[in-house]
């Protein structure tokens, strides 16, 4: 099925508002494994995305310039003995679409001091 | 090598296989992501003092479900190299289904226990044994119902136990395929999601001391009543069950009698 232009799938949002939310209390890139635990944590008793269904999201989303990201500098992980991680963050376009999606759905945001810019 | 390692070389080589043959840089992009996050989710439950194995099992939950789009990953990717896009999408509620098919299927078998259990004494007549057998099986779909809503609201954990044992009476219904199978499949999803849950760290919130004092109950009871259908019989099982109904009335009405005042 195809979806219309501009509109956002449920996960999409998701997505968004916990790349917000990260961004509100620290820094504003962050990793998937951060971002599927956000999404978990504040849905309630959900389970973390599956790999799949989120990375395909994350790319989406990228292709579509709502998120950005790059890898992060190698020397980091290195010094923190873990891999890489690929770092993501929330563009404007990102914000104004997930600002449009509420305002369209009728429904506030669910997480804290979201506003469009 | 731990259960959670040896969960994270199975995720690689589903990593490797459904990768095979696309671009090197698309393929080593999804293989670097998923080797950050598999490090990441065990770093965690190494931080939380998860079990290994219940980290284990919410990788490979978090592989199984994401096969099909990693399928369809594959599939967008295949025909973008071949310069067809290809936009897929689905409908919400189909995503939503998808993701919690087994709550669905839990809240089915509770649905049928109720209403089997309601029906055998009907069926078969009413003796004590098919009452208190029709009863025993009423009250664990009640549980499988009831353990949904505790996994919503309350704790994860505590609801998916709740779940499994309240599906338990499906299995021995072997030679009806599909019960025993639904059962298992409730028994074993809630299992996953209960070590997910266990894996980050979740505590959930904890009953109150009345509530906990009537799961007492109820727990006293379902003890009693299995007592009396599978080994006592049916007098000794009256007056095993008896004393345990009894004081149950007496603190339901007690409680009612305080919240009253």
């Amino acid at each position: 099925m195809r979806r219309k232009p501009g509109t956002l799938l449920p996960l999409e949002v998701d997505i968004l508002e916990a790349g917000l939310e990260l961004r509100q209390t620290g820094g504003a890139r962050f990793h998937g494994f951060q971002l599927a635990k956000a999404i978990a944590d504040h849905a309630g008793p959900r389970p973390l995305t599956a790999h799949g269904t989120l990375y395909k999201a994350l790319q989406r989303l990228e292709e579509a310039g709502l998120l950005t990201s790059q890898w992060e500098d190698p020397g980091i992980a290195a010094a923190e003995g873990r891999p890489r991680r690929r770092l993501y963050e929330v563009t404007g376009t990102g914000e104004r679409a997930l600002a449009g999606w509420h305002l369209k759905n009728g429904q506030t945001p669910t997480r804290p001091r979201l506003e469009p810019t | 090598m731990s259960a959670a390692d040896r969960v994270a070389a199975l995720v690689f080589w589903w990593v490797a296989t459904y990768s095979r043959r696309l671009p090197v840089e698309v393929a080593e992009r999804r293989r670097a992501e998923l080797v950050s996050d598999l490090w990441e989710q065990r770093a965690y439950g190494r931080a939380v003092g998860a079990p290994t194995l219940a980290v284990a099992l919410s990788i490979l939950r978090r592989m199984a479900a994401g096969m099909p789009a990693d399928l369809r990953w594959r599939q967008r990717q295949l025909a973008a190299a071949r310069g067809r896009p290809l936009v897929l999408g689905g409908r919400p509620v189909l995503r939503t289904l998808a993701r919690n098919w087994w709550l669905v299927l839990a809240g089915l078998v509770g649905i049928f226990e109720v209403a089997f259990g309601v029906a055998i004494p009907l069926e078969e007549g009413a003796n004590f044994d098919t009452v208190g057998g029709g009863a025993l099986i009423a009250a664990a779909g009640l549980l499988v119902l009831a353990g949904t809503a505790v996994r919503r609201r309350r704790s994860r954990v505590a609801g998916d136990i709740m779940i499994a044992v309240g599906a338990l009476p499906m299995i021995p219904w072997l030679w009806i395929i599909p019960l025993p199978l639904a059962g298992l499949t409730v028994i074993v999803a809630s299992a996953f999601d209960s070590a997910e849950a266990r894996s980050l760290g979740e505590r959930g919130t904890p009953l109150p001391a009345a509530e906990r004092l009537v799961l007492a109950g109820v727990v006293i009871v379902a003890a009693a009543l299995v007592a009396a259908v599978l080994i006592a019989g049916p007098m000794p099982g009256t007056l095993i069950i008896a004393p345990a109904l009894l004081g149950l009335v007496v603190y339901l009405g007690l409680r009612q009698r305080r919240r009253a005042a």
